[in-house]
C-alpha cells in the first residue's frame, strides 16, 4: 500500500458492468467509492441493478467488465485464501431475516461460523456471548435456534454475525425492509451506534429513502443499471437533481403532519 | 337506516387450542374506507380471511361477520361455502399482496379475467373479449391485448397487482377487501397502485378494507382505522384523531416510530 | 405473511382427521414392526430348518407344523421366517445403496454448474423411466442371480428418485441467504455441503427412503418369482409364491401365506412412512 495522504477507499467499485449469463444487461458502468469509516445508500427499485452491484462488491459474482478494489488494491480472482482479508474486513447483512440464517444450526454456531471458517483464534464461547450482547441479545440465545426469534431478533442475529470477524464495512441489502416498524427503527439505531462506536462503514442498498437518509452521509441512485445521481444525502433529498430521483421522493407515502 | 356491509361482532379465530385473534368488534357502511393496522402476527390478515369465509381447515372461527348481500344477511363464520360463492366476487372482493400467489401461473391473463366476468355478467364470445379489454384498460393497464395474452410471469409485479384489481372488481363488489396490496411492490409502482384503488373506490363508491403494516400508506387511504396488536383490536378511531392524538399506549408507540422514520425525509409535497 | 397462499378450503372436520393421522404411525409401526421381530427372531431360532425335507408333502397347518410343508416337505414357517429376514436385508440394503448414490448424484447434480446439472438430469429422467424391474433384470442378468446382485440392482434403479430429490431440495437450499453467508463467511464447499446442504435436505428424503424399503421388497420378491432371485437354499416369498403356484388348488395356505406377508410388510412401511412425515413436517399441519 502506498503511504499518500488521504487513505484509500476501502471499497472501489470502478467502471463495473454485469449482464446476466442470458446476454440481459444489468449494470452500465457503476463507479462508486467508499472511504473507510463512511456510510453510503444505494437507492433504486427492482431491477435497477443495485442486487447484482452487491454480489459484485461481495465477490459472488464477477463482473462482466470493471474493477473491484479493496484498499486500494485489486481483488485477485479465484482462490480462498487470497479473499481471506476481504472477507474479514467486508461483511453482509441480507435482507430476510427467515431465510439469512440457517434453521438447523443453533444461533451461536451460526454467529460463529466465519471466526471457523476464516480461521479467527479465540475462545469462541466468550466471542459468540459478546457479539450477542453488542446486538443487545441475552448469552443465552446462543444454544437456541432461529425458529424461536422474531424477525426483529434474527436480524439482529445476522448482524452479530457479520460483526464477528471484525469487519470495517458492512455490505446491506434492504436490512430493515422486511422488519415491522417499531423494530425497524431499533435496526437502525443499532446500525447508527456501530457506526459512531467503531467506526464501522456501510454500504447500504434500499429503495426505503429513509432508511437511506437514517444512516447514510451520500446517497447514490441507481436506475437501470446506471448511476443518475449522487451527492451528501442532505442535498439529494432536498433538491434533487435527476427527475427519477424526484420521482422516488414523491412516491413515498408520507404521514400527515 | 342501512345496514352495514360487513359486520364483525366478537370475531375470535382459533388453532387448535390456541386463539389467533379474540373479540374483534367493527363494522363498515357502504362507501366507507376502514383500514385495519397492526405489525406482523397481530391477526390483521386472518381477520380479512374470516371475513371472506377463507379461513383453511385447522383455523376455526367464532363470533359473527355478516355481511349485507342486499338481500339480506350471511354470516361468514357459519355459511356453508356454497353461500358463500355467491357473495364473494358479487359482494365482496379481494385483493392480495403476492399476486404471484394469487393468480393462476398456467393460465393467460385474459383467460383467468373472462371466468368471473362470464360468472357475474352473464358474458359470453365477443362480448366477453370485449369486457376483459375493457376490464384491463379500466386497471390502466398499457396495451390490454398484449397484457390478455400474457402470462402472469411474463408481467411485472405492479402489472400482476392491477390483474389482481380487475379480478376482484369483475363482480361489481360493493365492499373491497386489500391486504398488503402494496407491500410487495417497487414505491413508484406502489404508488401508481394505490391511486387506482383510492380511483375505483371512489368511482364505484363501494366500501373500503385496507389492511396494512404501514401506517403512511392506511392514513393516505382509509378515514377510520382499527389497530390490532397480538389478535387484539386496541383502539378504533378516525384516521386524523389516530394520527394526532392516539389514546392507546400500544398505537401511540406505533405512531412516534412511524413519525420518527417520516421526519427522516425533508417536507414533501402532500 | 402471504395470505393469499391459504387457497384450501375446507369444511371443519378437524377431529377426524387427527385421529387418522396417530392412526397411520400406530398401525405402520405395528405391522412392520411384526415383520422385522420375526426376521429378528429367525436369525437365532426357527421351529424347523428350512431346508429340511423331512415333514410329509404339503400338510396342511397343523399342531406340528404350523403353516405346513411345501410340495418338498420343508416347513413352510421356517421358511415364511427366514423370508422376512430376506425381504428386510433386501430392503435395507437397497435402501442404503440407493441414499448413498442417490444423495452423491443429487450433490454433484446441484453443485457443478449448470453444464453438469443438465446431463445429469437428463440421465435420471431416463433412469427414471426405465422399468425397475428391467433394469434390476438386466443387472442379474450381467452378474448372476444372487441376493447381491438383486440388491445392487434395486438400489441403483432406486437411487434415481432419490437423486432427484436430493438436486431439487440442495438447489433450493443453496439459493437461501445462509449458504451465500456461508460462502462471505469464507466457508468452503465441503464446509458448505457438510454443514449445510446435508443437515437440511436428509429429513425430505426420510419418506421416500421408506418407499423405496418397500418398493425393493416387492421388486425382489418379484425378482425371485420370476427365478432370477436368490437360489434355492435361500427362501424368498417371491419363490415360494412360484413354487405353490401349481399346488394352489391342493394346498392353499402355502400360496396365502407368502403373499399375505408381502402386503403386510408393504402396508406396514408405507404406513409408517406416511406417519413419519404427518408428525415430522409441520408444514402439512399449519398454516404460517
Amino acid at each position: 500500500m502506498t503511504g499518500t495522504a488521504a487513505p484509500a477507499p476501502i471499497l472501489s467499485l470502478e467502471n463495473i458492468a454485469f449482464a446476466y449469463r442470458s446476454g440481459r444487461p444489468v449494470l452500465h458502468d457503476v463507479s462508486l467509492a467508499l472511504a473507510p469509516g463512511e456510510s453510503v445508500g444505494l437507492v433504486g427499485e427492482s431491477g435497477a441493478g443495485k442486487t447484482s452491484l452487491l454480489r459484485v462488491a461481495l465477490r459472488l459474482q464477477a463482473p462482466t467488465s470493471g474493477t473491484v478494489r479493496f484498499d486500494g488494491t485489486p481483488l485477485p480472482p479465484g482462490r480462498r485464501a487470497s479473499l481471506r482479508d476481504y472477507r474479514r474486513a467486508v461483511q453482509p447483512v441480507y435482507q430476510d431475516p427467515f431465510s439469512s440464517l440457517d434453521p438447523r444450526m443453533t444461533v451461536g454456531d451460526s454467529i460463529a461460523e466465519p471466526l471457523r471458517s476464516l480461521g479467527i483464534p479465540g475462545g469462541r464461547r466468550a466471542r459468540v456471548a459478546a457479539l450477542l450482547a453488542d446486538v443487545g441479545l441475552p448469552a443465552d440465545a446462543a444454544g437456541r435456534y432461529p425458529e424461536a426469534f422474531s424477525g426483529g431478533q434474527r436480524q439482529r442475529i445476522a448482524i452479530a454475525r457479520a460483526l464477528a470477524p471484525g469487519p470495517r464495512l458492512l455490505l446491506a441489502d434492504e436490512p430493515v425492509s422486511a422488519l415491522d416498524t417499531s423494530v425497524r427503527l431499533q435496526v437502525i439505531e443499532l446500525f447508527q451506534r456501530l457506526a459512531a462506536e467503531r467506526g464501522i462503514g456501510m454500504l447500504l442498498v434500499s429503495h426505503d429513502l429513509t432508511v437511506v437518509a437514517a444512516l447514510c452521509a451520500r446517497v447514490a441512485v441507481l436506475e437501470g443499471g446506471r448511476l443518475v445521481e449522487e451527492g451528501p444525502t442532505a442535498d439529494v433529498l432536498s433538491r434533487p437533481a435527476h427527475p427519477y430521483t424526484a420521482r422516488l421522493l414523491a412516491s413515498v407515502p408520507r404521514l400527515p403532519r | 337506516m342501512t345496514a352495514p356491509l360487513l359486520d364483525l361482532d366478537a370475531l375470535g379465530i382459533d388453532l387448535d387450542d390456541r386463539s389467533l385473534v379474540e373479540a374483534v368488534t367493527v363494522s363498515i357502511a357502504p362507501g366507507e374506507r376502514l383500514g385495519i393496522i397492526g405489525e406482523s402476527g397481530s391477526g390483521k390478515s386472518l381477520t380479512a380471511l374470516a371475513a371472506l369465509g377463507l379461513l383453511a381447515h385447522p383455523l376455526r372461527a367464532r363470533g359473527s361477520a355478516r355481511i349485507s348481500t342486499g338481500e339480506g344477511t350471511v354470516d361468514a363464520v357459519t355459511a356453508p361455502q356454497r353461500r358463500l360463492d355467491r357473495v364473494r366476487g358479487a359482494v365482496l372482493g379481494a385483493v392480495f399482496q403476492e399476486p404471484l400467489a394469487s393468480l393462476d401461473p398456467l393460465m393467460r391473463v385474459g383467460k383467468q379475467l373472462s371466468w368471473p366476468l362470464a360468472r357475474h355478467r352473464g358474458l359470453r364470445g365477443d362480448a366477453l373479449r370485449r369486457a376483459v379489454l375493457d376490464a384491463l384498460a379500466d386497471v390502466q393497464l398499457p396495451e390490454p391485448e398484449r397484457i390478455a395474452r400474457s402470462y402472469i410471469h411474463e408481467i411485472s409485479g405492479g402489472q400482476r397487482q392491477r390483474v389482481a384489481i380487475a379480478l376482484a372488481l369483475a363482480g361489481s363488489p360493493r365492499l373491497l377487501i386489500a391486504d398488503e396490496p402494496t407491500t410487495a411492490l417497487d414505491v413508484t409502482v406502489q404508488a401508481g397502485v394505490l391511486d387506482l384503488l383510492q380511483r375505483e373506490v371512489s368511482e364505484r363508491g363501494m366500501a373500503l378494507l385496507f389492511i396494512s403494516h404501514d401506517l403512511p400508506v392506511v392514513t393516505r387511504m382509509t378515514d377510520r382505522v382499527l389497530v390490532m396488536k397480538d389478535g387484539r383490536q386496541v383502539e378504533v378511531a378516525d384516521t386524523a384523531t389516530l394520527v394526532s392524538a392516539p389514546v392507546d399506549p400500544y398505537t401511540q408507540q406505533l405512531v412516534a416510530a412511524s413519525r420518527a422514520l417520516d421526519d427522516l425525509l425533508p417536507e414533501g409535497p402532500r | 405473511m402471504s395470505t393469499a397462499a391459504v387457497a384450501v378450503v375446507t369444511e371443519p372436520r378437524a377431529p377426524r382427521r387427527a385421529r387418522r393421522r396417530s392412526i397411520n404411525l400406530a398401525v405402520g409401526a405395528v405391522l412392520f414392526g411384526l415383520i422385522a421381530v420375526v426376521a429378528v427372531v429367525s436369525l437365532f431360532w426357527t421351529p424347523f430348518s428350512p431346508e429340511e425335507t423331512g415333514g410329509g408333502r404339503l400338510l396342511p397347518p397343523g399342531a406340528e407344523h404350523w403353516a405346513g410343508t411345501d410340495r418338498l416337505g420343508r416347513d413352510l414357517f421356517s421358511q415364511l421366517m427366514v423370508g422376512a429376514r430376506l425381504a428386510m436385508l433386501v430392503g435395507v440394503g437397497s435402501m442404503a445403496i440407493a441414499a448413498v448414490v442417490g444423495v452423491l448424484v443429487g450433490l454433484v447434480a446441484a453443485i457443478a454448474g449448470p453444464l453438469v446439472d443438465d446431463a445429469v438430469s437428463s440421465l435420471l429422467d431416463i433412469a427414471i423411466a426405465f422399468p425397475t424391474l428391467l433394469l434390476a433384470m438386466l443387472i442379474v442378468a450381467w452378474r448372476g442371480a444372487s441376493l447381491e446382485s438383486a440388491i445392487l440392482a434395486i438400489g441403483l434403479a432406486g437411487s434415481a428418485v432419490v437423486a432427484r430429490l436430493t438436486r431439487v431440495t440442495a438447489v433450493r437450499v443453496l439459493g437461501r441467504d445462509f449458504v451465500t453467508a456461508a460462502r462471505t463467511s469464507g466457508t468452503g464447499v465441503v464446509g458448505i455441503v457438510g454443514r449445510h446442504v446435508l443437515p437440511n435436505v436428509w429429513p425430505t428424503l426420510i419418506v421416500p427412503l421408506a418407499l423405496q424399503f418397500g418398493g425393493a421388497v416387492i421388486a425382489e420378491a418379484s425378482l425371485s418369482y420370476l427365478g432370477l432371485g436368490s437360489p434355492p437354499p435361500n427362501a424368498s416369498w417371491g419363490r415360494m409364491l412360484q413354487e405353490a403356484q401349481s399346488t394352489v388348488t391342493v394346498a392353499p395356505t402355502a400360496a396365502l401365506l407368502p403373499g399375505i406377508l408381502l402386503v403386510m410388510t408393504i402396508i406396514g412401511i408405507n404406513l409408517l412412512a406416511d406417519g413419519v412425515r404427518d408428525v415430522a413436517d409441520p408444514a402439512s399441519r399449519s398454516i404460517r
